[in-house]
């Protein structure tokens, strides 16, 4: 296995989860706002 | 149709709309939910550790990984947001997708009991099938010409349900790809920055302490050496780059520094161009170069060793042999020496330096060959010359015909006088330097003239030695030299070397006093006259000028 790769996909994969918990947060908040 | 049937038919229109509409909601909201939990297995899947040798594809790169975000990071986006996007889709709309049957079937009473399950294929493709085809297989009796418009409703409403959730989960795919991506480009950029911020700093550092690597076997220029991992592997461009800022994972999984700051400078390097062992501190200290060159058997080997003898005994300055070739070389001469022979004719052919840190400098010793310099062909491919930061150039006093022929036959006998005229040697140098630098002015360098051989000279009778009765001050003991020079009918000489280089040094030396320097009669009587120390010429050329 090549570490950098096995790292920096480790810190992709965390900064996909951060991501979408984002747009999920922001998603609601804004549902949320027009009720 | 009557009036009350019309009435039934809206009313059941009514009813199933309404739960058409809820199942549009829920179908929306679970495909949505599926959409997600789609795109989460295909990205962690893409994700995952997995084998990467075939991501490396350039061939010309080191045998090195690559850092992963200093670029692939982003292909690995853009090809993570394809293979979302398609799982997303597969998993809620594709008709094209389920594994071995992928067809609707066409004949109800073919393929479906009535509870609309297939007979052979269907129990197997659940899992695989996507919620449109799940749909369309579990309900498509409703979906026929005469099924009635209420029946037909909650199928409708369901599949609508399913295309509104996979464009709300495509839209938050999307989203969510978008701020990964912003966040990588500013990571990946930052890597990107970082390595080409240290690579302007160590390159910039060895300009600015006028650090330049020559190999001292083949006498090319390196941009930078090739160093070479314990594992054997040879890296050509140990530099912070894509395969690593500070450090860089080779293949055999060592890591090594990129920056001589983090200990770069401990690896073995080599020469790009001949493959030779560089010293170990080619990148730390500037590094200069000195040919000695001189007539066939004028003793530029002895001169030499003489010199470096004396270097060593600098309680000043830290000196070691920088190199096994030049230790080992150094070694079998000093043994010559002190055996009181005389070391081996250098063999002809380009010479390899001796390598020597002085203190603060790296130098190379290039001993020429004498037989280069008095043929002017070989002289002419001599690269080394071109390298130089200084000259010594050696002369023979019994090369000198008015020297010759006041000693007597022991003498020179003793002495091994060399029959190179110094002129012709003076401008076959010149000529190269010439050809090498294309400098029609002064060459813009120090040149030490050596006369060696000062013990036997002390044994010719009626020869006075230049430095009798003078004082050990080095501007008075050159011009002395220069007219004992002039004296013995070699005033061309003399004017050559002013004329072609910006600043000339005499100095007369002897093997002898390579333990320390000490005062000799002459035969002739008068008082002892003490030479110049045999590392004195190698002194002055570094402290001028480049040096």
């Amino acid at each position: 296995l090549n570490r950098s790769f096995d790292r920096g996909r480790k810190l992709a994969r965390l900064l996909l989860i951060l991501s979408m918990l984002v747009v999920l947060t922001v998603t609601i908040l804004a549902v949320a706002s027009l009720f | 149709m009557g009036v009350v049937e019309a009435l039934f038919y809206m009313i059941a229109l009514v009813i199933m709309a309404v739960v058409s509409l809820v199942l549009l909601a829920g179908a929306a909201v679970y495909s949505l939910l599926t959409g997600i939990v789609a795109f989460w297995r295909a990205a962690a899947g893409f994700l995952a550790p997995r084998p990467a040798e075939h991501l490396n594809s350039d061939e010309s790169a080191d045998p090195a990984d690559f850092e992963y975000l200093a670029g692939p990071a982003l292909r690995d986006h853009w090809r993570l947001a394809g293979t979302s996007f398609a799982a997303v889709y597969r998993r809620i709309l594709s008709l094209s997708d389920g594994g071995s049957n992928n067809s609707l079937p066409d004949d109800k009473s073919n393929n479906l009991v009535p509870d609309g399950r297939s007979n052979n294929s269907l129990p197997d493709r659940g899992s695989n099938d996507s919620l449109l085809v799940w749909l369309l297989w579990r309900k498509h009796w409703w979906v026929t010409s005469d099924t009635p418009l209420p029946r037909l409703l909650p199928s409708a409403g369901i599949g609508v349900g399913f295309v509104v959730g996979f464009l709300a989960a495509s839209a938050l795919v999307a989203a969510t790809l978008a701020v990964q991506f912003v966040v990588l480009a500013a990571i990946a950029a930052g890597v990107s920055l970082t390595s080409r911020a240290f690579w302007l700093l160590e390159t910039g550092a060895l300009a600015l302490r006028g650090i330049a690597i020559a190999c001292g076997r083949c006498h090319q220029r390196l941009i930078r050496p090739v160093f070479v991992c314990p594992c054997g592997r040879a890296h050509r461009n140990l530099m912070p780059g894509k395969q690593g800022t500070f450090h860089r994972t080779c293949r055999c999984a060592r890591r090594l520094p990129t920056l001589l700051i983090l200990g770069k400078h401990r690896l073995t390097a080599r020469c790009g161009h001949c493959g030779a062992p560089l010293p170990r501190l080619a990148q730390s200290i500037p590094t200069y170069h000195l040919p000695i060159v001189g007539g066939f058997a004028a003793g530029k080997s002895v001169f030499m060793h003489t010199a470096i003898e004396r270097l060593c005994h600098d309680p000043r300055h830290a000196v070691e042999l920088a190199d096994e070739h030049t230790a080992r070389r150094f070694a079998q001469g000093r043994e010559h020496l002190q055996g009181g022979g005389f070391v081996p004719h250098t063999p002809l052919g380009q010479p390899v330096a001796y390598t020597v840190r002085f203190g603060p400098h790296l130098l190379h010793f290039y001993d020429a060959a004498g037989e280069i310099l008095e043929r002017p062909r070989h002289m002419a491919v001599s690269s080394f010359v071109e390298l130089s930061d200084g000259l010594v150039l050696i002369v023979d006093p019994f090369a000198l015909p008015a020297v010759r022929a006041r000693a007597d036959a022991t003498t020179l006998c003793e002495a091994r006088p060399s029959v190179a005229d110094p002129k012709a040697v003076l401008d076959v140098l010149v000529q190269t330097l010439r050809e090498h630098r294309g400098a029609s002015t002064a060459l813009a360098m120090r040149v030490a003239v050596v006369i060696t051989k000062a013990d036997a000279l002390l044994t010719v009778p009626n020869l006075r030695h230049p430095y009798v009765g003078l004082p050990a001050e080095v501007s008075a003991r050159t011009a002395a030299v220069r007219d004992w020079l002039i004296d013995q009918g070699h005033r061309d000489v003399v004017n050559s070397l002013q004329n072609h280089f910006s600043e000339v040094g005499y100095f007369i030396v002897t093997y002898l006093d390579g333990a320390s320097v000490t005062s000799r009669p002459h035969v002739d009587g008068g008082p002892a006259v003490a030479n110049d120390d045999p590392s004195a010429p190698v002194r002055w050329l570094l402290a001028g000028g480049r040096i």
